[in-house]
């Protein structure tokens, strides 16, 4: 780090530890208590209740409509809630309007104004609070140093690229050292190898300053990526918020299996749970599941493709899974060079599996392989049964 | 030889390939010019052809009772500037134009913001308010004008009542009402089509970085409008600069102004080359608001 980006990083904000510890109880940085809004007649949060302890970095992902602006604009100050509270570090900030906030925001549009140079872009909240012309041109040249591009202070923000426009963005956003940023869609209008960069970046800069950001987005991958925490939000609720191991090994729900990945769904019957280990009964032979939760009943069981392993000698199959081999006819093969994508039958049942592309004998269309699969690494939900 | 037919390869298909896409843009080129040629025909007969007349004619002399004659004399430029009836109209014609801009923009602001940013059910009958005077004559909407400026109307009559002494037809304060009312759609809709240009993100991206929404105003919206505001001015200035209908109704030959003139020139005096005269000038006034505006909007471009 360079001496000036450590002076551009915040001197007040504390490690989250620090604020933790305080009063001995954990204040959230950002909290909603049963929120709902509606346009007219629509709703379009229900109840919503949404806390984000200090320095955390949490993803709102969800389908177009799904409220996940909504959310955001909420905590911004945009939109008044018609019910339920918004806290910022435990204060009620529910009637404040948004300059009065101190939360940095970086649209999806940059926001940039398009009649200052960047210099002026970055001094307009300073000047807001009426900072001295020294501190403001240091703060300025500090926070280009942040995001990298020292040189474009002078220029028009329409003349920089779009990566660098949303830098700027979010150097401007961070100006006011906030004890929150919020950030709508923030990398949506980049080019597709630009998001990667500027993703890790904006991560990067959360991290060293230590600044709880809640980030909205559509695209799982960058939800992955970036954040601690994701809350997956359909139709004005949370569906399941947690981190994104959380969302992809222990998914509450059908819907959630399949919104953060490729899942198969094999019906089966528990029989028995004994040490938290449950006996299913699927058209795949028997699966030892550990579960704590379930009870006996008919569940689905949600297969990885990554869980489903193609075998080239089942004795190679390591010993610490509780493996169950089957034969299966391929349908299909997509090869991406690292990886293969084969589709498969054993029966009726379709499983879609990924394996390695260093795989010697690459299958094709029409072969018989067997596929191993591996119960210890399942997970089970309230299903239909067998059917 | 295998190793230059390889070498030629490349070489070749370059300026092939530059061929190809060539031509097309050639054709491109000739169809739009084609479909210019109806409008640049109209402009050219319609438009460059009488003005080239007009500018002729005011340099001709003109002899009362004989009528024009052919010379190449400015004369009839001088006789403008040294009758002081002329020149005063000269002046009077600018100050019209002027107090038609700033009172259009200053009614027309508020009214542009709250059809952009207001609630939406007032955006259709104010937009229909900005769009009325548009549609209707400005002889009829004049003559409505007369009958409500006259001094038994009810406006001239609180004036009196109140002891102000301000009168409203015949003056250039009626004038003014009247030019107002006509030209000042053109404000608005330049306005309007500022504002609603402006990404509201950026509004909102200042009142998170702690802006109170008169900053927010008058840093962020305001700045990003001036375009469609200087705009909409030399619309509404250079409109009111060549109106006719409006001060020689509301006027009643006591608010003279370069257009009235000419008008009085031409259809009663019949001295085709003064009128002319004034005709070059009152373009030459436009033209010279026109080079004033694309020099602030360039400066603005740059900065």
């Amino acid at each position: 780090m360079t001496e000036s980006a450590r002076r551009a990083m915040s001197p007040e904000i504390d490690p989250p530890s620090a604020d933790v510890d305080a009063g001995g109880g954990t204040t959230a940085s950002v909290e909603l208590d049963r929120v709902t809004v509606s346009y007219g007649r629509t709703t379009v949060l229900r109840d919503l209740s949404l806390a984000v302890p200090h320095g955390q970095f949490i993803a709102l992902l969800g389908p177009s409509g799904s409220g996940k602006t909504t959310v955001l604009r909420t905590i911004a100050g945009f939109i008044r809630p018609d019910a339920g509270d918004v806290r910022l570090a435990g204060v009620d900030v529910t009637e404040r309007p948004p300059h009065k906030r101190g939360i940095g925001v970086v649209f999806q549009s940059y926001a940039l104004f398009p009649h200052m140079s960047v210099n002026d872009n970055l001094a307009y909240p300073l000047r807001a609070k009426g900072a001295d012309k020294k501190l403001i041109a240091r703060r300025c040249a500090d926070l280009l140093e942040l995001v990298r591009l020292p040189h474009v202070g002078k220029v028009r923000p329409t003349r920089l690229s779009g990566g660098q426009q949303q830098r700027i963005a979010l150097a401007r956003a961070l100006a006011m050292e906030p004890e929150l940023l919020l950030l709508d869609e923030p990398l949506s209008n980049l080019d597709a190898n630009l998001r990667v960069d500027v993703g890790s970046e904006i991560r990067r800069l959360q991290q060293q300053t230590g600044t709880t950001a809640v980030m909205v987005t559509h695209d799982r991958k960058e939800a992955f990526a970036m954040a601690d925490q994701i809350a997956v939000l359909v139709g004005g609720v949370i569906e399941q918020i947690g981190s994104p191991t959380d969302l992809y090994r222990r998914p509450v729900s059908r819907f959630m299996a399949e919104f953060v990945g490729d899942a198969t769904f094999v019906p089966g019957t528990v029989r028995a749970v004994e040490d938290g280990v449950a006996r299913v009964a699927t058209p795949l032979g028997e699966l030892l599941v550990p579960d704590p939760v379930v009870e006996a009943g008919a569940v689905d069981v949600v297969l990885r493709p990554e869980d489903i392993a193609l075998v080239e000698d089942p004795a190679r199959l390591s010993s610490s899974g509780a493996w169950t081999v089957h034969e299966a006819h391929v349908d299909q093969v997509s090869y991406f060079g690292s990886s293969i994508a084969v589709r498969a039958s054993v029966g009726d049942l379709e499983l879609s599996a990924v394996a390695s592309g260093s795989t010697v004998a690459l299958p094709a269309a029409g072969d018989s392989v067997r596929i191993g699969i591996d119960g210890s690494r399942c997970v089970l939900l309230p299903g239909e049964g067998p059917r | 030889m295998t190793q230059v037919a390889t070498q030629a390869g490349p070489v070749n298909a370059e300026p092939q390939r530059q061929d190809d896409v060539a031509p097309e843009r050639g054709v491109r080129g000739r169809v739009a010019l084609a479909l210019l040629v109806p409008m640049l025909g109209v402009f050219a007969v319609g438009f460059l052809v009488p003005l080239g007349t007009v500018a002729r004619f005011s340099f001709n002399d003109y002899e009362p009772g004989v009528g024009q004659t052919s010379a190449w004399t400015v004369s009839q430029y001088s006789a403008v500037f040294s009758s002081p009836t002329d020149s005063g109209a000269i002046l009077r014609t600018f100050e019209l134009g002027l107090i038609t801009a700033v009172i259009s923009a200053l009614l027309s602001y508020p009214l542009a913001l709250a059809i952009t940013r207001g609630p939406r059910w007032a955006r259709t009958p104010l937009t229909a308010m900005v769009m009325m005077p548009l549609l209707v004559s400005v002889v009829v909407k004049t003559f409505g004008w007369q009958i409500l400026l006259s001094s038994e109307a009810f406006p001239q009559k609180t004036l009196d009542a109140l002891g102000i002494p301000v009168k409203l037809l015949f003056t250039q304060t009626g004038v003014s009402i009247g030019l107002v009312h006509t030209y000042m759609p053109f404000m608005a809709l330049s306005l309007i089509t500022a504002l609603a240009a402006i990404d509201r993100r950026t509004e909102e991206a200042a009142a998170s970085l702690g802006s109170s929404r008169w900053r927010v105003f008058w840093t962020i919206t305001f700045p990003q409008s001036i375009n469609g505001l200087i705009a909409g001015f030399v619309l509404t200035f250079a409109a009111s600069m060549s109106a006719l209908v409006t001060p020689q109704l509301l006027g009643g030959g006591r608010v003279p102004t370069v257009v009235t003139s000419i008008f009085r020139q031409v259809e009663t005096v019949q001295n085709y080359p003064y009128g002319a005269a004034l005709g070059i000038l009152l373009l030459a006034a436009t033209l010279a608001l026109l080079f004033v505006q694309s020099a602030v909007l360039g400066r603005r471009e740059r900065g």
